[in-house]
């Protein structure tokens, strides 16, 4: 089945792969005529680098008409890696012999290479949050935990008050408090572990045994409440990550682009 | 979740994702207030709710989500009964995303702005963010204090002269052209002017050069199609199909600066000096190695010194030849240049002859000098023949002559005199003297201002350089070349200068063997008329240097191609090519050469500087 954004896929990768190969003619053309074809594949690298830089300026101005997001995300990522050749083409080498043409190389893998985990992490972990079936947004989380914390602890109050036992209250103190407090578990949930469902089962196999038939059912509301609040853990660790990434990905690429400009005004002082 | 719907309008307050701060509580993980702070950073969750009037008195405006109107009210004062320190909000991921940002823009450029030092040196400091890259080991050794400056001279080594530069079109050719010589400018291709090819661009040493990669690419290898295509029209591809013929005589197209007959040097000569010796004697004779010094072969194999290969047989012939000065009663070529007047015209020096003598009469010496002014010979060489001219007594030679009585005067360099004639005897090879003579004869004909008297100067240096024996210095040297090339040709000059070829003897003679090796491609001509462009020379005409035959039959390109093909040795543009036509290095560089302590070395081998470029 063609989907629009197949073809659209299909129609830009096609388009990059031609831009390379057209670039890499251009180049070998401007080689034999002596014609310093570095300085045309400096500026074509320069040019492509701007669009994906465009990117948040589009964001920004949504009220024109100019693509949808996910296009230019598209784009982007095919500019991206369209990107890596083009710049091995320009350099001649994967390693540049000039100390700050170094830190510009650095930059541009390091760019890349947070734009490609990036990619992946944007292409895998929404899918991976729809399958838990919850949905709340980031910002909202510590909301929630205090609201899972309130509603424990009311689920406790009432516990001692119907059963006149504090059992099940100081082991929450003890032990279930710190898993309630905040976000616990993040490298489990960000691969897919299962520790936290162990942790939990301990904990609360531990204190079952204490707990006569009336204590039961409030165990099992807080084990519902503890599971579900994984959720929200689960939530809190890969949305984050989906925003912890672009704080390599954009500080890195603004200095780059500083290099970038800065290679560019040397180019011209010194070279032409 | 928790609630099927906790974060309606009524049970929560409308997130705001792109404000710059964040309750300070939720950062901790605690309940965060229902306002929130402000865009300046500042809780706004102190109370609960600001009261508003009612009457007399005041009504708590807590919204829904946060729990609506408590049960307390406002107190009197009208502020909230339920106030809370304040937190300390915490900046957004947003807004700590952006202190990233702008810190991963200012750091870089702060580094780099600091780090441009460009007065100072690469080579001291090489983390100068200017610093595109290692510069080549033999520019190293030149660029001392100066730094970036030594080669980049429009940028002055000041922020200004940077931002004019970037603003402006520079080129490098200068910097280059500071040590760097050619002997056309630097933005011709070729460092020529080829007046058919009105198309060609001004050419940068860019083009072709790239420095800051340490010693790669600084001395390129163009290739086959880099040549064919971006200058030359017709493109190139294989030496053997596709490279022009040589020319016609090719590589003796010219005659040089010394008569050498090879072919009757071997038919007559040597066969003639070594009759009765050994036939192994005589063979040895013939081989070219026996002359030419094979050892010190470059793009010439130049013939050993005179007194080593043609001594033996010549010296005897040249040494105690006699040179008339002056005779009373006739003009010699020497009295002819000294009156200016042709070596044959008898009547004009009869006119003269008692002026003349009585100016050595009466003058001496002094009178030659005189003599010398008048003509505008008046140079070293005249100097020193008067310095030797004082050994003998020209006055009373002179005066003898006038007065008809006799006279023999000897005088112990050579000088001698007679009732007839004034005399210099040759000391053998390259003698002073004789030679002083003939390079005034040869200024006098460069001075000539006419076609006639320029002819005159011709026969006036032919007859000097010659004797009826033929045994004198214009037997060997192309005296008469004077004319074309401004100086006599008293050294081996060697086949044309082909500025913009290379070719080396020494691995050929290598590969082929030396006995072998020059008969492969230096092949006699039985049938070349080689002396007779020589023979015009002597006669004093200025021949045509087109019919001058060489002594060998020419070379094509067959020959090399029989080697230099696709199969077997390289056979590209640059094997036999150099761009550059007399690529030097200029006083600069020079001196600064000299000054270094260390030896400078080309960047691909351990060889010196000079053998690299």
């Amino acid at each position: 089945m063609l989907t629009r954004t197949f073809i659209s896929r299909l129609i830009l990768s096609i388009a990059c792969i031609g831009l390379v190969i057209a670039a890499t003619l251009w180049f070998r053309h401007g080689t034999v005529f002596l014609r310093r074809p570095e300085l045309f594949s400096g500026y074509l690298l320069f040019g492509i680098m701007l669009v994906p830089s465009a990117l948040g300026l589009r964001k920004k101005i949504s009220v024109l008409p100019l693509g949808t997001a996910a296009f230019w995300t598209r784009l982007h990522v095919a500019l991206g890696v369209t990107l890596i050749p083009l710049y091995w083409l320009h350099v001649g080498a994967a390693w540049p012999d000039g100390p700050y043409e170094q830190w510009l190389t650095t930059l541009f893998y390091f760019v890349t290479a947070s734009g490609i985990v990036g990619w992946a992490i944007q292409a895998r972990f929404p899918r991976r949050l729809t399958q838990v079936g919850d949905e709340i947004q980031f910002e909202r989380i510590p909301q929630a935990l205090v609201d899972y914390r309130t509603r424990v602890e009311q689920t406790l109050i009432n516990y001692q008050a119907e059963t006149g036992n504090d059992t099940l209250a100081r082991h929450y103190v003890d032990t279930l408090s710190w898993y309630f407090f905040k976000p616990r578990f993040l490298l489990n949930h960000l691969f897919g572990g299962e520790l936290h469902e162990y942790w939990l089962r301990g904990k609360f196999r531990a204190i079952h045994r204490y707990l006569n038939a009336s204590e039961q059912p409030y165990l099992e509301q807080l084990r519902g409440l503890a599971i579900s609040k994984s959720n929200v853990d689960f939530h809190y660790t890969l949305q984050g990550v989906i925003k912890l990434w672009l704080f390599f990905h954009i500080p890195a690429a603004t200095a780059l682009m500083v290099l970038v400009l800065w290679h560019l005004a040397l180019v011209h002082a010194y070279s032409i | 979740m928790t609630n099927e719907d906790p974060f309606s309008h009524s049970n929560s307050r409308y997130e705001r994702p792109l404000q710059p701060y964040r309750c300070g509580r939720a950062r901790r993980w605690q309940q965060p207030c229902w306002q929130g702070p402000d865009t300046n950073a500042k809780c706004g969750g102190q109370n609960e709710c600001v009261p508003t009037r009612q009457g007399d008195g005041y009504i708590c405006k807590r919204p829904a989500h946060a729990g609506g109107p408590c049960l307390q009210g406002p107190l009197p004062d009208g502020s909230c009964c339920n106030q809370r320190p304040a937190c300390v909000p915490q900046p957004s991921l947003r807004k700590r995303r952006r202190r990233y940002t702008l810190l991963a823009l200012l750091v870089p450029l702060i580094a780099l702005i600091s780090l441009a030092n460009i007065s100072s040196s690469p080579l001291t400091a090489p983390h100068l963010s200017v610093n595109p890259g290692p510069l080549s080991r033999v520019h190293q050794e030149f660029i001392g204090e100066k730094g970036c400056q030594s080669c980049h001279t429009d940028q002055q080594n000041s922020a200004q002269g940077i931002v004019k530069a970037i603003l402006t079109h520079t080129t490098i050719n200068q910097g280059c052209e500071n040590c760097h010589d050619f002997a056309g400018r630097s933005e011709l291709p070729h460092n020529s002017i080829f007046p058919s090819r009105n198309d060609l661009q001004p050419t940068q040493c860019l083009d072709c050069h790239s420095e800051h990669h340490g010693d790669e690419g600084l001395v390129p290898k163009l290739s086959n199609a880099q040549c064919g295509l971006a200058c030359h029209q017709q493109p190139f591809t294989d030496f053997a199909t596709a490279h022009p013929e040589f020319p016609a005589n090719f590589p003796s197209e010219s005659p040089g600066s010394i008569q050498f007959d090879h072919q009757r040097h071997f038919k007559r000569h040597f066969v003639q000096y070594f009759r009765g010796a050994d036939p192994a004697v005589v063979d040895q004779a013939k081989q070219c190695v026996s002359c030419h010094s094979v050892e010190q072969a470059t793009r010439e194999v130049t013939p050993r010194a005179y007194q080593d290969i043609c001594a033996n047989c010549h010296d005897k012939d040249i040494t105690g030849t006699i040179l008339v000065i002056a005779r009373q009663d006739e003009p010699t070529p020497i009295s002819a240049l000294l009156l200016g007047i042709e070596v044959d015209d008898s009547d004009s020096f009869d006119q003269l002859r008692e002026e003349f003598l009585q100016g050595m009469a009466d003058d001496g010496v002094d009178y030659f000098t005189e003599l010398f002014d008048q003509q505008g010979l008046a140079s070293p060489q005249a100097k020193a023949i008067i310095e030797q001219l004082e050994e003998i007594p020209l006055d009373e030679i002179s005066s003898a002559w006038i007065e008809q009585e006799s006279i023999e005067i000897a005088a112990t360099n050579g000088l001698s005199a007679d009732d007839d004639a004034l005399y210099y005897r040759l000391t053998g090879h390259g003698d002073l003297f004789a030679k002083r003579w003939l390079e005034l004869a040869g200024k006098k004909l460069l001075l000539s201002g006419d076609e006639v008297s320029r002819d005159h100067s011709q026969v006036l240096l032919s007859t000097l350089g010659s004797d009826d024996d033929g045994t004198s210095c214009g037997k060997c040297h192309a005296l008469g070349q004077v004319a074309e090339t401004g100086q006599l040709p008293w050294h081996y000059q060697g086949s044309t200068n082909r500025p913009m070829s290379r070719y080396v003897h020494g691995p050929h003679i290598n590969l082929l063997g030396i006995n072998r090796s020059c008969n492969n491609c230096h092949l006699i001509n039985q049938e070349a008329n080689y002396g007779d462009y020589f023979e015009l020379v002597a006669n004093g005409e200025t021949p045509d240097s087109t019919r001058y035959e060489s002594n060998f039959h020419p070379i094509n390109v067959g020959k090399c191609s029989s080697c230099h093909n696709q199969q077997g040795v390289k056979n590209n543009c640059t094997t036999c090519h150099t761009y550059h036509q007399n690529l030097t290095l200029s006083g600069n560089a020079l001196q600064r050469e000299s000054a270094s302590t260390q030896p400078v070395l080309a960047p691909d081998s351990q060889t010196p500087i000079e053998d690299q470029l």
